[in-house]
Formats: structure tokens, sequence, C-alpha cells
């Protein structure tokens, strides 16, 4: 395990969305693949390949054809009998980080802001993937893809990735759907999927999307991010409600409208997750009140806890 | 409804308050850009409809809240034309029924007593500030006082020392009374309160106009009913006292029929009637009467000897039962020694007086053969012919018949002179009696000018002189009996002779002669409209054509004949020309012309018998100057003065006599001295005092009014109601205090109710608003 090292000074990108006191607590417990994935070079996680590695798993009688070199001597010895020794391939992954940069995203003051603690979400996801020699991607979306960069372990693609987000600025609505089916036919090798969103969006769409993913053998995880005023809906008086997304507006009092609202919100997230359970889906519900590091920390810890089959 | 505080109306516009709220917040908002918009539309969407009924529910309550509080402060109240609230100053009318029924005992107290003390609670419940009008009324209405309306200690006072009257019940000018009283009245608030028994007599003698003066009335107070009795009272009345025999002469023991009426709902026994003259308890005589019928009315024979001639009080009385006041009948009658009659005969035949007009008449009226005999005989006929009569032969007559006397036309005889006539309108309207008997001597038109129109005796007008056909001769019918007085004459059959009389000849009298009508300077009719200068039809021909018609004139009465006292013999006509009365004894004529005698003289102390509530009119002798006193039954004596002019007669008046008892005039000479000689009533009276009743003073007797006890039926609640076509408040004058008025008044006023609504508004909203507001 590699140290967390503080950006330097000039570096200020690593500054903005790189929070010592998050990759500190994630850096711990890494970012590891519950799924086999298929990496191009040898790497910590498990592999569909079998060869001639570290790890033995198994004998197996020799054919001809097989290289002679992989002859167990040792085993002719005892047994007289041609046997050659198996090995499981280890490899990386490619990490793909999506995050929604929708209109939706925008709300939020500050620390609370869905976008920022999304794209502080990915950079801390995408620094511990790159930090343990895996590769990471980021595709930044709205309607359509705003802004892909292809997966890399180079360390310098951090700052890509930075710079990347930081340049991120909303203008379109959300649609998530035919984005992850587009990404399941683009990325062959399987590997890990994180999508960062609102999921202001058709959640059969969504839900779609991600079952296409995990059909394709990826590991997805949802982090579905909600401000605490759309969980709770806390507004008083006459307000006048101006949709982000679309043209529209509402005025009402929303103290006698919360509870249609709180039923609304939780059908839909109560939709969300039965299904991403459904299809194995990783689903992660972050408050955006809530600071990052621990909650990406107990998200890590429970990943750690739970390999997927 | 009407609003005590209508000022405070305008704080109604304080429910524009939550509209304006409303549409204030409504443009106060603030802008939130908002991301789960897809949740907020959805949700809208499933309450927007009930969002906003509860909006405009909400809205609905607040308003009405801030209505309601403004309308509960302006103080409705529902009464129309003035009703109070609780604690404001009223104007209040008490309008007291002093009708004799009123004094019927009503469990431990009378009506009268219970109306009283419900007046007394009334007044003490009366607010600050406030008035009270106390009008008493039986069948006219005073207004009792007190002087100052607000001087609520003099209007208990008044109420306390309320009496009754003998009088029958009248509402209608009672509530005219009151209506003018509350017409006075300042304050915007005013009550009236009727205290009465609500005998059914007092709302249907004009009951219309008692229908319609409530109704006023209710457009300006609130009507209260204070019924001071429930109880059916057991009552026997007396209602009459009529002499057994023609004339009463003094020394006789005569009989007199006592007439009781059980006026009550069931029957009373052991009856005692008694029978006392000049209130000498020594001559009372008392039979009893087992039993008496509700509704029945029994005659019971008692007697009294007359010592002395003179004016005598006979008093009848029944023992005490619920209702004392008409249980005592007083009357006057005069006893005389001789009755003079003075027959001016018109058609005299000195030669045959068998021929003379009053030849049968005179022999009718002193029905004794022995000439000796005749000057003993009690009435005393003095015949004389028009010429001699002259006014100075009237002077001490009891009674005039006028027969067949020709007023003008000298060619039909001698004439009476036109000093005569005037004397003898002087005469009847001193209380004497006057009969006019029709012949061929009688001319309509100088009898109507000179009778009638001049001198006013006529009882009815003289159309003209109709002959019947010899085979169509008019008849009497004697179911045409109007009269109690003639009444054996319809009744008993041993009269019936009567109906068999042949009239050929008879006068047509104009029967609107009940309401004369005469052309004065002014070409106008007067209609005399008192009830007692109407004449009244005795008795009517088959033809119901009028035959005998009285009418009083002034204290005096006029009977007047449509046909002859005799039958009109014509020289060589065997058959009478104008009717054959006389010629039969069977047809009657004696006791027809008895009866008319004796009704004429004995309605000669009509002066001296009065029903109470009457107007006493005192005729005295034209020269007398002296000044009368009247003494009341309890002792109190009233000065009426001196004798004033009154359209050229001399009248002592008096106010309404209103309590039943006996009175006394009492004329004394006054200090300066007078030379007026006494009149001959004066002598009489004079002559027969036998319990030492000064020369000077005359009795008069006044009865109750009998129309009151007659039907002590009262009218249910419910009846009153349907009367008058709308419901006051009922109320029962108990023995407890009664706070009808105050319950009434807070119940009248709405604040309180419309609090309370303002409360449960307010709570309503509340929990409107937290059941709107709460999760679901």
């Amino acid at each position: 395990m590699v140290a967390y090292r503080l950006p330097a000074k000039r570096d200020y990108r690593m500054a903005e969305y790189l929070h010592p006191d998050v990759i500190s607590r994630a850096q711990v417990l890494g970012v590891k693949a519950r799924a086999i994935v298929e990496g191009l070079r040898v790497g910590e996680h498990r592999s569909p390949y079998r060869g001639f590695s570290v790890e033995f798993v198994q004998h197996r009688e020799y054919v001809p054809g097989d290289d002679v070199r992989h002859i167990d001597w040792k085993s002719y010895g005892r047994s007289e009998r041609y046997t050659i020794k198996q090995y499981e391939q280890e490899t990386n992954f490619a990490g793909h980080i999506l995050v929604d940069a929708s209109r939706s995203m925008l709300y939020g003051e500050g620390a609370t802001n869905k976008l920022e603690y999304a794209k502080l979400l990915a950079a801390s996801l995408a620094y511990l993937v790159i930090h343990q020699r895996d590769s990471a991607s980021l595709s930044i979306f709205d309607a359509g893809w705003r802004q892909r960069l292809p997966a890399s372990g180079q360390p310098g693609h951090m700052q890509t990735i930075l710079r990347a987000l930081e340049n991120t600025r909303p203008e379109e609505k959300t649609s998530i759907g035919p984005l992850l089916h587009d990404l399941a036919q683009q990325v062959s090798r399987r590997g890990l999927v994180f999508l960062i969103s609102d999921c202001f969006d058709e959640p059969a769409g969504i839900l779609d999307g991600l079952r296409h993913l995990r059909f394709d053998g990826h590991e997805v995880t949802l982090f579905h991010v909600l401000h605490p005023d759309e969980v709770d809906f806390p507004f008083g008086g006459m307000v006048k409600f101006e949709a982000m997304e679309e043209k529209g507006q509402v005025l009402t009092r929303p103290q006698m409208i919360r509870p249609a609202y709180m039923k609304a919100l939780k059908r839909f997230l109560k939709d969300m997750q039965t299904g991403c359970e459904k299809h194995r889906v990783d689903y992660v519900l972050m408050n955006t009140s809530r600071p990052l590091g621990p909650a990406l920390t107990e998200y890590l810890a429970r990943r750690l806890r739970v390999r997927m089959m | 409804m009407n609003l005590l505080a209508p000022y405070m109306l305008w704080g109604a516009a304080a429910a524009g308050i939550p509209i304006a709220l409303h549409f204030f917040f409504r443009s106060r908002y603030r802008t939130i850009p908002w991301a789960a918009m897809k949740f907020l539309l959805m949700s809208i969407e499933q309450t927007s409809r009930r969002l906003r009924f509860q909006e405009l529910l909400l809205l609905l309550a607040r308003v009405a809240m801030l209505a309601l509080l403004a309308l509960a402060l302006a103080r409705p109240i529902t009464a129309v034309g003035g009703g109070a609230g609780r604690g404001e100053a009223v104007d209040a009318v008490l309008l007291i029924d002093t009708s004799y029924s009123m004094a019927a005992q009503d469990g431990a107290a009378t009506r009268l007593e219970r109306a009283r003390k419900a007046a007394v609670n009334v007044i003490d419940q009366l607010p600050p500030h406030s008035t009270v009008q106390i009008v008493t009324c039986s069948d006219r209405a005073t207004l009792a006082g007190p002087r100052s309306p607000s001087a609520l200690d003099q209007a208990r006072g008044i109420a306390e020392e309320t009496r009754f009257d003998h009088v029958a019940s009248d509402l209608l000018p009672g509530l005219q009374e009151s209506a003018a009283a509350l017409q006075r009245g300042q304050a915007s608030n005013r009550e009236f309160y009727l205290l009465s028994d609500m005998q059914k007599l007092g709302w249907e003698q004009q009951g219309g106009a008692v229908v319609q003066s409530l109704k006023d009335l209710k457009e300006k107070a609130t009507i209260y009913m204070v019924r001071c009795g429930r109880s059916k009272a057991k009552n026997v009345a007396v209602v009459g006292i009529a002499p057994q025999s023609g004339v009463p002469r003094p020394g006789e023991r005569v009989g007199f029929a006592v007439l009781v009426r059980n006026s009550g709902s069931e029957t009373v026994k052991d009856l005692k009637v008694s029978l006392m003259i000049d209130g000498d308890a020594k001559s009372r005589e008392t039979q009893a009467l087992d039993s008496i019928g509700a509704g029945e009315m029994r005659a019971i024979t008692l007697t009294g000897k007359l010592e002395k001639p003179g004016l005598r009080v006979l008093t009848a009385q029944v023992e005490i039962d619920d209702l004392d006041a008409d249980n005592r009948f007083d009357q006057v009658i005069n006893v005389r020694e001789h009755v003079n009659v003075l027959i001016v005969d018109g058609a005299a035949q000195p030669r045959d007086p068998a021929k003379s007009a009053s030849f049968f008449l005179e022999h009718a009226l002193v029905p004794v053969k022995d000439e000796s005999e005749r000057l003993k005989y009690y009435l005393q006929v003095h015949n004389v012919s028009p010429r001699l009569a002259v006014p100075g032969r009237l002077a001490k007559q009891d009674l005039c018949i006028l027969v067949n006397v020709p007023l003008e036309d000298a060619k039909r005889g001698e004439t009476v002179s036109a000093e005569f006539l005037e004397e003898l309108a002087r005469f009847v309207r001193q209380g004497r009696g006057l009969m006019i008997f029709a012949g061929d001597n009688v001319t309509p038109d100088a009898y109507n000018r000179l009778l009638g129109e001049k001198h006013k005796l006529l009882p009815l007008a003289i159309k003209g002189v109709k002959s019947q056909p010899a085979k169509q001769p008019l008849a009497i019918d004697r179911e045409s009996v109007s009269l109690p007085a003639f009444a054996k004459f319809k009744e008993d059959d041993r009269f019936k002779g009567i109906g068999f009389v042949s009239i050929s000849r008879s006068l047509e009298l104009d029967e609107r002669g009940t309401r004369w009508e005469k052309k004065d300077d002014s070409e106008k009719p007067v209609v005399l409209k008192k009830k007692d200068e109407q004449a009244k039809v005795v008795l009517r021909y088959n033809t119901a054509m009028p035959m005998v018609a009285t009418r009083k004139v002034g204290s005096g009465e006029v009977m007047q004949f449509a046909t002859s006292a005799d039958p009109g013999w014509k020289p060589k006509d065997p058959n009478p020309t104008w009717n054959d009365w006389p010629l039969a004894p069977e047809l009657m004529y004696l006791p027809f012309m008895d009866m008319a005698v004796s009704y004429l003289l004995h309605g000669q102390t009509q002066n001296h018998n009065l029903v109470a509530g009457t107007k006493l009119s005192w005729h005295p002798q034209e020269k007398d100057t002296k000044a009368y006193t009247l003494v009341h039954p309890d002792g109190r004596a009233e000065r009426l003065g001196v004798p004033v002019d009154v359209d050229g007669k001399k009248v002592v008046t008096a106010k309404d006599l209103r309590q039943a008892g006996v009175y006394r005039l009492v004329a004394a000479v006054p200090p300066t001295g007078s030379s007026a000689e006494p009149t001959s009533e004066q002598s009489s009276q004079g002559e027969g005092s036998p319990n030492g009743t000064p020369p000077d003073e005359i009795p008069l007797a006044v009865v109750p009014d009998l129309r009151e006890s007659e039907d002590l039926e009262a009218l249910s609640d419910e009846q009153i109601d349907e009367r008058l076509g709308f419901r006051p408040i009922h109320v029962t004058a108990g023995d407890s205090p009664v706070t009808f008025s105050e319950i009434e008044r807070l119940n009248r006023e709405w604040t309180l109710w419309l609090l309370l609504g303002v409360l449960g508004l307010a709570l309503g909203e509340s929990l409107l608003a937290w059941w709107c507001g709460r999760a679901r």
C-alpha cells in the first residue's frame, strides 16, 4: 500500500478534489475487484485466464501439443505420468467512473452541492484506482457524453481526470439509460463501473442500462447522490419551484404537499434500490449532507466484506 | 332581526383580512431552483384538488369566523320591531286586564293577584334606564301611569294597587292605548306585556281589530302573553230580578223572580239564593237550589215586602263561588201608590164613548166596572181631548198615551198644541213613558216632522198608511217578539190568541228609523249611532213589517203602535176598519196593553239601573241648581257639581261607573240658596226612605256587565297563535318570581351563540389546519 502523498501547492486541482481525510480513510481499504476482471497486465485482481504464473491452481494430464517446459517432473517421478501444473493469472482492472453532469446536479450550496459532491467522489475513486495501479477512466455525461477519458493507470492520468472534473459545467438534462448501453457496448473487458448520479431520469432506463453492464460482466456500483433538501423536503411558506433541467415552475405551499412528495420519493428510491439488488448492482445512497469520507469508507468496507459471486 | 350595536358590523370588513392575506402571501414567495421536479409535480398532481379544497375551506372558516365575530359584537336579536337584548334599556308597556273575570279565584290567589305579582316581577327585571307604562283595560282603557315612565317604584305601586272593574272584557281599547304609549317611548327596544286570563270574550268583541292591533304592536315591540289563570272557574251569576206583578205597590209582598245562571263548566249544588230590600238584612229571604247544571239558567221566586213607596233597592245574592264579582245583583224599583196615565184621545166621541178611539184602551188599563172601584184603582187614567192637552196636564203623570191624535190637520179634528208637544218631549226625556197609537187622524208627514225630526220621539218614521184587502188582513207574528218582557206572548200558549188578530189597516213603519235620518241645514243625514237611541221592533206582522216599536229617548221611552187602539169604527160600517184586536178577549188585547204599560213604567227606573261601565248622565229638573255628589258603594264621595246645560237640557254627569253596587246621588242646596222646587220624583223619593235615606238621595244600582261571566272560557295559546297568525311569547304568571323576560332577552340575543360559533369555527379551523398539514 502506498502512503498518501499530499499534492504539491501548485497542484490546486489535487487540493480541491482530493481531500486528505477522505483519501487517508479510503486508501486503507482500497478498491478491490470482487468479481473477476480482465486486465492487460498482471495485477492484484483475479483474471479469467489460466496460465503459468504464481498462483498454482491444479494439475492436468499432458496432452500432445503442450509445452514440455510445463511438465511437472517431480510428479512424473512419483507417478510416472506426465502432468502439467496450472496457475491462475492475476491481472489489473479498469475502473470506469461515470459522472452525471446534468443541470439537476447543480442543486445545493457549498459542500452539499450534488455535482461538487459527485466530483469529489469521482476524484477519490479515480485516485484510489490509479493509486493501486489499476486503470481508471472518466466519463462525464448529461444527455450525452460530455467528456470521456480512456482508462489509464499512469499517475499523470490523475491530473487529467481532475482537470476534466474541474472543467465540467452542467448544461443539459440527464439521459442515463442510453449512455449505459453505449458504454456496455464500447467496453469489452470486464471491469468496475462507478455511476455517480442523482438518477433524476426514468428509473426503468437507468436500471436497464445497469442490467446491460452487469450482463457484460462488469461490477457495477451506483452512487445515488441526493441533497438533504430532496430527501427531507423541509420547505415552508409560499415557494415557487423552478425546474432546473426543464422549463417550468410551480408555486405551492411545500408543507402542504410534503407528504405526497415524500411518498413519491420513497417509492422512487425503493424502485431504484430494488432494481439494483435485482441486477446485483451495488446501490449506495449518498446524502450530500454526510461527509464523503465516512460515507466512502463505509462503502469500501462493506465491499470488502461481501465478495461478489 | 335587529342589531343592538349595528356600528360593530363594520368589523365584518375584517372578514376580508384572510382573503387579503391569502393573496398577499401568494404574491410573497421565494424562488427555489429545483431538481426533483418530477416528484414535486407528481405530488402536486395528486394533491392539488384536495389542497385547493382545503385552502378554500380554511379560507372560508377564517372569513366566517371574523364575520361571525363582527356579527356577535353587533348584538343581533331575533325580535322584530324592537326586541331588547340583555342589559339594554327597555320601554315596557304592561296592559293589565281588569275585567271582573280576573277576580276569579285561581288556586291560592285570584287571577288579578297573579297579574299584579307578574307585573311587579316584570318591572323588577327591567334593565337599568328602562321605562314602564301601565295600562289597565276592561272594555275601556286607562293609562294608569306612572306619570314619569322611568319611575319604576311608582309603577310597582300602581301595579300592586290595580283593581278590577265590573266591566266586560274588550282588549281593543287597551291595545290601542298601549300602542300609543309605546309610540311615546324613546328607546328602540320595546316590550309589550298582556297580563290577562285570555278570556275569549275580550278577543272576540272586536276580534278583527284586536288581531290587527296586535299585529301592529308586533312590528313595534316584543309581545308577551302572560296568562294569569289556568283553572276553570266555578261560577253562578245572578243575572236579573223580575217583578212578578205589574206595578209594585207599597204594603204589598211582591214576588220577584231572581234569575241565576251557571256559567261555569260544572254543576253547582246546594246553592243559596237570597233577596233583600234596601240592604236590610232583616228583610232577607233565602231559598236553596238543589243543583244547577253547567250553562243552565234558573229562576228562583223570592218575595219581599215593599213597605213604603219610592225608589227601593233590591239586592239578590248567591253564595260565594270562584268568581265573587257577579254574585250580587242590585236593582232599583219604583214602588208607587198610584200610576197616573194621561190619554190624549184624538177621536173622542163624547156622545158615544164606545166609539172613542181610547175606549178599549182605557178599559184595558182600568179593568174595573164599578166607578167607585175605579177611583181606588192604582192606575188612574185621565182622558183628555187634544184641545185640553195643555203642558200642565203632564205635570204629575207617569205615562202619556196619544191615541189617534192629529198633530196639524185641524180638519181631522182638534190638534195638540206645539207647547204640549214641547212639554211632552221634555216629559219623556225626564224618564216618563209615551205610547203612540195609529188611527185615521195620524198623518205620516206631520208625525215624522213634528214627533220625529223635531222632537225625536218617534221610534220609526212613518212611510204611509196601508190598507189590506178584506180577505187578506195582516196578522201578528208571535214569533217576532223580541223583548224579554213580552216573551210570554211568544212562549206561553195561553197568549197564542194574539196571533189571530186581523188587522185591516196599518201604518207602514220605516225600519230605517233605527238610524234616524234627518236632513239638517247642511243637507247631510244625521245618524243616531248610540245603541240606546236606536229603535227596537217589539212585534211584527206576518209580513215582517214592524207593528210595535220602541225607542229610548233620554231617560224615558216611547212605544209606537202601527195600528190603532180601537177597531176604527166608521158610521154605517159594522166592520172594524183598522183591526179587531180589542173586540175579543182571546185576542189578548188587555194583557198586551197591561204589559206595555208595565214595561214602560218599569223602564222609568232605567236611569237608576245601570250596567257597570255606563256613563252617568242624570237629568234633574230644569230649574234645579243643587250641587250633586256621588257616593260610591265603598263610601267614597265624588263631587259632581251643579247641573250643566247640554243641548238645552240640564245634566249631571259622572265618569264611568265601573264598580258594581249601589251608588247614591246626593243633592245639596248650594250655600247661596236656590228657589228650585222639588221635582215630583224627588218628592216621591222623599216620601219613601225607609232607612232614613235623606230626601235628596237618589239610589243608583250598578250591576256587573254580565257578558263577562256569560262565557268564562279562555283561549288557549294555540288558539291565540292561530288567530294572530304569528306566535307571541306565551308565559304563565306563577306563584314563583317569573324570569321569563330576562331569559327571553338573553335567548333573543344571539351574541352568546354567535361567540360560541366563533369558538367552534376557531377550533374547527385549527383542527382542519392540523389535519391538512399532518403527514399522511
